[in-house]
């Protein structure tokens, strides 16, 4: 599968092949993976002769679009902080824990002057930061960790439905330890009801863990709120600031936040470098999920890779410094995309509540156009990893069914991220692709017809063949 | 002082432009010429000695950054994003809805003939 029997297509490699998927014992599923470079061929094989060079040139894809399923997007680094990491990848390449020559001593002044800009930016205390692989791995230490340090006494933890992966996996995991855990609903605009909140604690509650904002469909927790009510009830609070870190103000002070996870890559730093924020007035204690050598403060052993914490404390540092200038910027291109592709597309859904939201991360459901054609069909623009041809679940978002969107809402729906770096031009170009492929589509699609035709979808009996 | 001040000023604004034209990398381009742009204007109107030498200073070693960031990008540099292809060879608009995503069917389907005038136009331009 995959060569074909005429002349050969340029290049000449397998372009696809068909992978089977078990679902479960009775169930796979056949899933075509489609190589990157043979999509990014705008030629048809075949259609050139095998002696001239291929003529189109390859077109990256821009990345402002992506299909749900998490943050898919990668930002791109800030050159300022490349800049500020490479004398630690070249010639300062000490250990930071070596306490007996000059190389250990610049990496550690380094790594401190890092822990000092992660600090400033959420006006924390140096001493106060964990240097991390990431906000998984912060997410897992701070919710395993405070959960087993405290469980003699405490075994409840509170968290939301449409919290990230690790943290809801992390929940899971500590249910077969014997915890139970409460997963808050959220109402129909992605915001956590305060009202059920307070509800759900319980004598034996150590933590409460809802995220700043959400990655999918780019609300904004009242985080105020609940770390004065978790306060009120000497309850730890953790929250997943990944999304929210150098994009909107936090204060870990004000906010009465306890524990806090940040990651590198989502403020335009380095990949495979996180933080924990970890309080130590009143102090939060931790079980560690790392043993070794007591670095970080015994919470996290293990070297603390410099260049990457470097990269890390410039990237925050950065975003300090622009983050009024990058979200009034944002906000207007997030403003023109919106209005852009509502006025001109009817029956546009945006998942999440309007006012309280990043406007950085925008969701967007089609009704009456299928998902995943939409995605192909807007390629250019696409993230390839995140297509649904590649992806082994069909499954929409759980986020989404959190909120309570129908079914077909759920499967047509995407997700729009604009940052530091997203020009206008990427903007008008997404919109004008977005409404053309929207009315094609369409245009193809039976149910739209019948909603033309002013029949209700829902009155629908359909009939088993 | 405010006479060379003033020239100093421009002329290190000119450079740093100059030296953002340069990135091979789209989004970094673009980026540094619009916040050049305007941190320049924003900032315009102060009047304070000491601090429009700090800003001078700031501007300096950010001009070090991308003169050093423009070489890094020149020697990684990939292929360019298909908004900076002038718009008559960016992916055509499909007339025939078919027509999209007939790079996905299988080899052997004989080619569509609206394709082969396409690959025409694009050997022009190479």
């Amino acid at each position: 599968h995959g060569t074909s029997t005429g002349p050969k297509p340029i290049p000449s490699q397998p372009h696809s092949m068909t992978i089977s998927l078990w679902l479960s014992p009775c169930h796979h599923l056949s899933v075509e993976a489609i190589s990157l470079a043979y999509l990014r061929q705008e030629n048809v094989p075949n259609s050139a002769p095998a002696a001239m060079p291929t003529a189109k040139p390859i077109m990256k894809p821009i990345f402002i679009l992506s299909k749900q399923l998490g943050w898919v997007v990668c930002v791109p680094q800030d050159p300022r902080v490349l800049d500020s990491m490479l004398p630690y990848l070249t010639a300062y390449y000490g250990n930071p824990h070596s306490r007996t020559h000059a190389y250990g001593w610049e990496s550690e002044a380094a790594m401190e002057k890092a822990r000092r800009q992660v600090a400033d930016l959420i006006g924390a205390d140096s001493r106060e930061i964990i240097f991390t692989s990431g906000a998984t791995e912060s997410n897992n230490m701070a919710i395993k960790g405070v959960a087993r340090f405290y469980k003699s006494r405490k075994k409840h933890i509170i968290t939301t439905q449409t919290e990230h992966k690790c943290v809801l996996d992390s929940c899971r995991s500590l249910e077969t330890e014997g915890f139970h855990i409460t997963y808050l609903p959220v109402k129909k605009n992605g915001l956590v009801d305060l009202k059920e909140l307070e509800a759900a604690f319980q004598p034996d509650t150590s933590l409460v863990s809802v995220m700043t904002v959400n990655n999918e469909i780019g609300v904004k927790q009242p985080i105020h709120d609940i770390g004065e009510i978790c306060r009120a009830r000497n309850v730890f609070f953790h929250t997943d600031a990944a999304q929210a870190i150098g994009k909107i103000p936090m204060d870990v002070n004000n906010m009465k936040i306890d524990l806090m996870s940040i990651s590198g890559h989502k403020i335009y730093g380095p990949k495979g470098v996180g933080a924990l924020y970890v309080r130590r007035r009143p102090r939060v204690r931790l079980e560690p999920l790392q043993s070794g050598g007591g670095q970080e403060r015994g919470l996290r052993s293990g070297t603390v890779p410099t260049p990457l914490a470097v990269g890390l404390g410039a990237a925050c540092e950065v975003a300090q410094q622009e983050m009024e200038y990058d979200h009034k910027r944002i906000s207007q291109l997030a403003e023109r995309l919106v209005t852009k592709i509502m006025s001109e597309v009817p029956d546009v859904v945006m998942n999440g509540d309007q006012k309280h939201r990043y406007p950085g991360c925008i969701n967007l459901s089609f009704a009456y156009v299928e998902g995943e054609s939409l995605l192909m069909a807007l390629k250019d623009v696409a993230l390839s990893s995140g297509s649904a041809c590649t992806s082994a679940s069909l499954e929409p978002s759980y986020v989404l069914r959190a909120i309570g969107t129908d079914e077909d809402l759920a499967h047509s729906s995407i997700r729009f991220g604009i940052g530091r770096f997203t020009t206008e031009e990427e903007v008008d170009y997404t919109v004008q692709k977005c409404i053309q492929h929207v009315k094609r589509l369409r245009e193809m699609s039976p149910l739209w017809e019948m909603v033309q035709d002013g029949i209700d979808l829902k009155s629908i009996k359909w009939t088993q063949h | 002082m405010a006479a060379s001040s003033r020239a100093q000023v421009l002329r290190l604004y000119r450079a740093l432009l100059r030296e953002s034209q340069r990135f091979s990398c789209y989004g970094y381009r673009t980026y540094a010429i619009r916040r050049i742009k305007d941190a320049f204007r924003e900032n315009k109107n102060i009047t304070d000695s000491e601090k429009i030498e700090e800003l001078l200073n700031k501007a300096k070693a950010n001009l070090q950054v991308i003169q050093r960031q423009v070489t890094i990008g020149e020697m990684y540099a990939t292929e360019k994003l298909v908004i900076e292809y002038p718009i008559d060879i960016q992916p055509r608009k499909a007339s025939n809805p078919e027509t999209t995503l007939a790079h996905l069917q299988h080899p052997t389907v004989p080619p569509r003939t609206e394709t082969a005038p396409r690959t025409e136009t694009a050997h022009a331009h190479v």
